[in-house]
């Protein structure tokens, strides 16, 4: 049978998705949900750059900066972010995928599906990420679906906090989500898929957090 | 049941999450704020002003009388109106006696003669006196004598000599003020008695003042003639509220209703009872504005009307901020190491929507406006992109760090 692929509809009725997945010999609609997905990420990640999350950075030399300075500076950072989102979107959606299906023995264009849907619930975080920034004043790491602010209790350290910033519940279900997907589709042992689909997130989890670490490192060692 | 259990332990945890975040007291969690508007803080002058009417008026009337004992009255030489200047002549009358007028104003010129030679050798002493050598004597500055009109005067030394130089200066000017006098008084006697002399019995009565004529009293009767100065000033009206702000001496720019030109002037008197005192009516008290002297008046004269700007307040080169920053006493103000702060302000004069800040505050610094997104201290504040400030330039790739901020944006999470 033919599935066509719609990460949305996903949603409702994961099980039965999940079934005429594992029988579909052909699935349709692959490349152009990539593509959408691709430029909504890209449209995303640039708006949230247009609001100016994610600008710490460059206020700190706001005020140093004219105001046409500080603008155009605003700019070139959304102009990068729109990057970082067309890099996240194919990351997201190709990475994983080529190394399940490395692990498992599942059609790549399977998997594909699954990394949509993956990306999907990413970008619905992300979404969420915007009235928290804007009304709440909590950044990502310390948003309350996340481990975050726990964390910002115990710890000063910034980097312990990035990194329980970046377990939200979301990322939970993503896990839940891959190995239920994974092992459904597959015969590879349950215990196997489960400890790398965990391991696949912690890469994630401590890769965030370097970023956050090191961000402003990075930035002035490369620039001054 | 078990998706009951996932989803209560779910919300408990977003619920224990949110009371961490709102019992945060200690700011152990990070927060940003969003910052929509600002401001950034610049010098102005500053004036706190009150605006008010008036209308122009004569500073005063002089009168001129005759003394039927000196003559008989001949003839009026100005008319009402007629505006004149001091030293003009006003009226002719024909002497009863000669022989005692001439004696009379013979024995005047002497008089002023002799004045002038006392004043001229006070001003003489008073310049040859060296205030420094005094003061480099081992006594302290002593008092020392001045001789005038054969009055010994004692002279009161300060402590410095500096004081003591601008007295002297200020005692040099008001005698040279009062030796010009003198001398004018001298002309006149002079040349009185030139004309009784020439003409045999008629002297001439000049104006002592500037002005207008305003009345002539062809019957003779005192006053004879009524000079009206022609030195204008304003007179105005204030409320009670308007009363407690104002004080003598305060700077106020004139402009006559209808013209561009201002005058300058200062308060010069301000009214310490209302016309009318009643519980149940409101207070006005007048005042007046007394007009700089070196200012055109041309063309203005009595009952015309202007409007008034009295400066109450100035501050000169005041660091200033919209008031839509300012918040009773505390602005939030964005720091250079990018976070938001809140201090508190000693505010002062208030104009136009602008607040001047007395410390705190220097220009240059930005201020976050009024928002309904909270402020958080010490929070690191994010701006959203203002398109409309971009320009070509600013963009320009060799312009701006562009690769900073791209590169920013690139591995920021």
């Amino acid at each position: 049978m033919t599935y066509y692929t719609n990460p949305i509809h996903f949603f409702r009725s994961s099980e039965d998705h999940l079934i005429r997945i594992g029988k579909a010999e052909e699935l349709k609609n692959q490349w152009k949900v990539s593509i959408i997905l691709i430029l909504v990420t890209v449209l995303i990640y640039g708006w949230m750059a247009y609001l100016g999350m994610g600008t710490n950075l460059i206020s700190e030399q706001a005020t140093t900066l004219s105001q046409e300075e500080y603008e155009a500076s605003k700019f070139w950072f959304m102009l990068g972010r729109a990057l970082f989102g067309f890099l996240f979107a194919l990351l997201i959606l190709f990475v994983p995928s080529l190394l399940f299906h490395l692990l498992t023995d599942i059609p790549f264009q399977k998997i594909l599906i699954m990394q949509q849907v993956v990306l999907v619930a990413l970008l619905t975080e992300r979404m969420i990420w915007i009235p928290l920034a804007l009304l709440t004043g909590l950044d990502w790491y310390v948003s309350p679906l996340s481990f975050g602010v726990i964390a910002s209790y115990l710890t000063e350290t910034l980097w312990i906090i990035a990194f329980f910033g970046s377990i939200s519940l979301f990322q939970l279900w993503i896990i839940w989500f891959q190995a239920t997907f994974l092992i459904s589709l597959s015969d590879t042992k349950k215990y196997v898929v489960w400890i790398n689909v965990i391991l696949l997130q912690m890469v994630g989890w401590c890769f965030a957090a370097l970023l956050a670490f090191a961000d402003s490192y990075l930035i002035s060692g490369w620039f001054n | 049941m078990k998706k009951r259990v996932i989803l209560l332990g779910t919300l408990l945890f977003i619920g224990i999450n949110l009371i961490l975040v709102y019992i945060d007291e200690e700011g152990r969690i990070d927060r940003i704020s969003y910052i929509k508007e600002w401001s950034v803080s610049y010098k102005e002058d500053v004036s706190e002003t009150l605006y008010t009417t008036g209308v122009f008026a004569s500073e005063s009337e002089e009168q001129v009388y005759f003394d039927e004992k000196l003559g008989s009255f001949q003839e009026f030489l100005v008319q009402e109106g007629d505006i004149i200047s001091s030293g003009d002549g006003l009226y002719t009358y024909r002497v009863h006696n000669y022989n005692e007028m001439e004696n009379k104003l013979l024995s005047e010129i002497e008089k002023i003669n002799q004045d002038i030679l006392s004043i001229e050798m006070a001003i003489t002493e008073m310049e040859m006196t060296d205030i420094s050598s005094l003061s480099s004597n081992s006594n302290p500055l002593s008092n020392f004598n001045i001789t005038e009109d054969e009055i010994e005067i004692e002279v009161e030394l300060p402590e410095s000599s500096n004081e003591a130089e601008m007295m002297k200066r200020q005692y040099l000017v008001e005698k040279e003020k009062e030796l010009s006098q003198k001398y004018a008084e001298l002309t006149y006697a002079e040349t009185q008695l030139d004309e009784l002399q020439t003409t045999g019995d008629t002297i001439t009565v000049n104006s002592p003042y500037d002005g207008m004529v305003k009345t002539v009293d062809k019957s003779l009767e005192a006053p004879l003639i009524t000079i009206v100065k022609t030195d204008l000033h304003v007179l105005g009206e204030l409320t009670e509220d308007e009363r407690k702000e104002v004080v003598e001496g305060l700077p106020v720019e004139v402009r006559l209703q209808g013209a561009d030109a201002v005058i300058e002037g200062e308060v010069f008197n301000v009214g310490q009872s209302p016309e009318s005192i009643e519980v149940n009516r409101e207070s006005i008290y007048p005042f007046s504005v007394g007009l700089m002297e070196e200012e055109d008046v041309d063309g203005i004269i009595q009952g015309y009307h202007a409007d008034l700007a009295i400066t109450l307040e100035e501050s000169l080169g005041a660091t200033v901020l919209p008031e839509s920053v300012v918040f009773t006493d505390s602005i939030w103000k964005m720091t250079e190491d990018g976070k938001l702060s809140n201090l508190l302000v000693d505010t002062g004069l208030k104009m136009d929507g602008v607040i001047e800040i007395n410390s705190g505050v220097i220009p240059g610094d930005w201020a976050a406006k009024e928002s309904i997104r909270q402020f958080r201290n010490d929070a690191t504040f994010i701006t959203p992109l203002k398109i409309n400030q971009l320009t070509r330039d600013s963009v320009a790739l060799d312009e701006s760090n562009w690769r900073r901020y791209f590169v920013i944006g690139f591995i920021s999470r």
